[in-house]
């Protein structure tokens, strides 16, 4: 499964590595993060001064979204 | 907005890298629980391991500490501030100062019938720091606990408010003319 840029409610005992963004959370949910590892993840693009209104293309390994 | 509570934990991040914000991870509301994780290596411009959004501005004292700015002590009133007042943009990740802010500005505003603010009443931030040095004051002199407001316009006050109104509430800062 790949989980590039992938909206997540749960995300348990994975491994991610070396690959451009990686999870984000859903919004208007309670997501989780458990028992995982991110390693050497991007996030390359430069999104400037835009603070609400895109966020989920920022941060390399977890990014998330406007609830 | 729904509330949310996301939490992350019990993972590791190492050498993740963002250009911008947010080397591991970054969000622009709800602050998750982040317990018992391990960050190593991480870059980004703004935030290596950890990022979010400009929440509060605090007072910079002696170019390093940041302090709650409540206060301004000995302030003549009338004539320009003789010492600087500097002032740093942080995230809702306690004092981490906003770095890649740049641009954004911080204004006082009156509060009460008979003050002003005028002068250089508001600054530009440059990495999330400005400093107000030609600010003008104005009230009665030897006035005590005079109210003005400081905002910013970095921070989404409408979210904050949203989030947590008493946590978030305006920041009044309360001024102390000299004789």
């Amino acid at each position: 499964m790949i989980f590039r840029n992938t909206l997540v409610k749960e995300f348990t005992d994975n491994v991610l590595v070396g690959i451009n963004r990686g999870v984000k959370f859903m919004a208007n949910s309670n997501a989780t993060v458990t028992n995982s590892t991110f390693k050497e993840m991007k996030q390359n693009r430069k999104e400037g001064k835009i603070y609400y209104s895109d966020l989920s293309h920022l941060g390399s390994a977890i990014g998330k979204q406007i609830d | 907005m729904v509330p949310c509570v996301n939490t992350i934990e019990n993972s590791f991040f190492y050498g993740n890298a963002a250009e911008e914000e947010g080397g591991a991870i970054i969000y622009n509301t709800y602050q998750p629980k982040i317990l018992n994780n391990t960050f190593q290596n991480n870059t980004a411009n703004f935030g290596e391991d950890v990022a979010s959004y400009a929440t509060r501005i605090k007072l910079v004292v002696n170019g390093t500490n940041l302090v709650d700015f409540v206060e301004l002590n000995d302030v003549p009133s009338g004539i320009k501030i003789d010492s600087p007042i500097e002032v740093a943009l942080v995230s809702a990740e306690s004092d981490q100062i906003m770095t890649s802010n740049s641009g954004s500005t911080v204004k006082f505003y009156i509060f009460e019938d008979g003050t002003n603010a005028r002068g250089q009443n508001t600054v530009t931030f440059k990495n999330g720091r400005a400093t107000f040095i030609n600010t003008i004051f104005v009230a009665k002199p030897g006035a005590k606990n005079v109210k003005f407001k400081i905002s910013s316009s970095a921070i989404n006050y409408k979210v904050l408010q949203y989030l947590d109104p008493v946590k978030y509430a305006d920041q009044i800062i309360s001024v102390n003319f000299r004789w």
